[in-house]
């Protein structure tokens, strides 16, 4: 601690120090992504900031429990954001399985269960999400890290692992999307 | 065709509102996405970009910081913070004391301890001289000179062998005394 000067060291730096058991590195880059990430979930999962911040520990948790998934020569930044991409996938795709499963219970008459409340709960009348969440899931992680986390088109194209084009072509789509709402 | 449309539709997104754009602008946009749309998408990417962080509660960065320390912690602080039942630590005890009793072999324990005996040597010499014999005495003083010098450590004289030799054993010694030449 004394002796390494962790600001001036870059994502990749403090990465491959965290690899070695280095708890402060962890600390730096930690306090350099967690709140963006917690942006990040907060608009990707349904504005619950609850489950931002439980995605965002357990993005984390995955990062101590295995540092050795970054390879050398990887980019920090888009790397971080990618996990988190996938993990928003799984997250809607236990959404989706646990919605399925409450208009069963609501098809065999079975009282309201807790996930319901839950759902209830997390309805927000927030515009953006309205939005986004018209959006396709794909689309929505685009538009959120360009606009929001200010990614490069470069960046989202090693996240998604698709050209710069293909990235390009479904941002520009967006906007038959906002057509779309406009006449709705 | 289309991502050229895109750079330009994100740069003029990112920088202008409807009013800001020049005639050029405002008909592309028009025929691209319409001036609601514009305002509609423009205001999601401002709405957005303005929360691009959002705080994280301390205790989420404290668990993160304990459980790296946790799994990183040395081999020895692993030892040593390992939480055994009571009865394990004592049965390990037992059966280590068990196994050193038994596989360690037994040994006599010599002490040697030097001990000085002196033993009184008495020696007895029968000397018969003839009747003629004179004895004359006479001082014989040479002065020698004697220088000593040391190149190993001085042996140790083997005392067993010169106890063990007596005058009476001594043939050379004793046709000297009795000769008298």
């Amino acid at each position: 601690m004394l002796f390494k000067n962790y600001k001036k060291k870059t994502d990749e730096q403090l990465m491959i120090l965290v690899q070695k058991g280095d708890h402060h590195a962890f600390s730096s880059l930690y306090n350099r992504y967690a709140d963006r990430l917690n942006a990040f979930f907060f608009r990707m999962l349904w504005s619950d900031s609850r489950m931002a911040e439980d995605y965002v520990h357990d993005l984390f948790s995955k990062i101590i429990e295995r540092p050795q998934l970054f390879k050398p020569g990887n980019v920090v930044k888009p790397w971080l954001f990618q996990i988190a991409s996938n993990m928003c996938k799984n997250g809607y795709r236990k959404r989706s399985f646990e919605v399925e499963y409450l208009k069963q219970l609501q098809v065999t008459g079975i009282a309201e269960s807790v996930i319901e409340q839950k759902l209830d709960n997390e309805i927000i009348t927030d515009q953006i999400r309205f939005s986004l969440e018209k959006l396709e899931e794909d689309r929505r992680t685009m538009f959120l890290l360009r606009y929001q986390q200010d990614l490069t088109i470069e960046e989202i194209a090693e996240i998604f692992e698709i050209p710069k084009g293909t990235v390009k072509s479904r941002l520009f789509h967006i906007k038959k999307f906002v057509e779309r709402s406009i006449k709705n | 065709m289309e991502n050229k449309d895109f750079d330009r539709l994100d740069t003029i997104l990112r920088t202008k509102t409807y009013a800001d754009l020049t005639n050029e602008e405002k008909a592309w946009i028009d025929e691209v996405l319409g001036k609601n749309g514009f305002e509609e998408l423009s205001l999601m990417i401002s709405s957005v970009s303005k929360e691009k962080k959002r705080t994280v509660r301390p205790a989420v960065k404290t668990e993160l910081l304990r459980e790296m320390k946790r799994k990183n912690r040395g081999v020895l602080a692993t030892w040593l913070s390992y939480k055994t039942p009571m009865y394990a630590n004592v049965l390990t005890l037992f059966f280590l004391m068990i196994l050193v009793w038994t596989l360690l072999p037994s040994k006599e324990v010599i002490i040697e301890k030097p001990v000085t005996i002196q033993v009184p040597v008495i020696d007895t010499i029968t000397v018969q001289l003839p009747s003629d014999t004179v004895f004359v005495e006479r001082q014989v003083r040479v002065e020698v000179p004697v220088y000593l010098t040391r190149t190993e450590q001085p042996k140790e004289v083997d005392e067993k062998e010169v106890k063990s030799r007596t005058l009476g054993e001594d043939e050379a010694l004793r046709e000297l005394l009795v000769s008298g030449r």
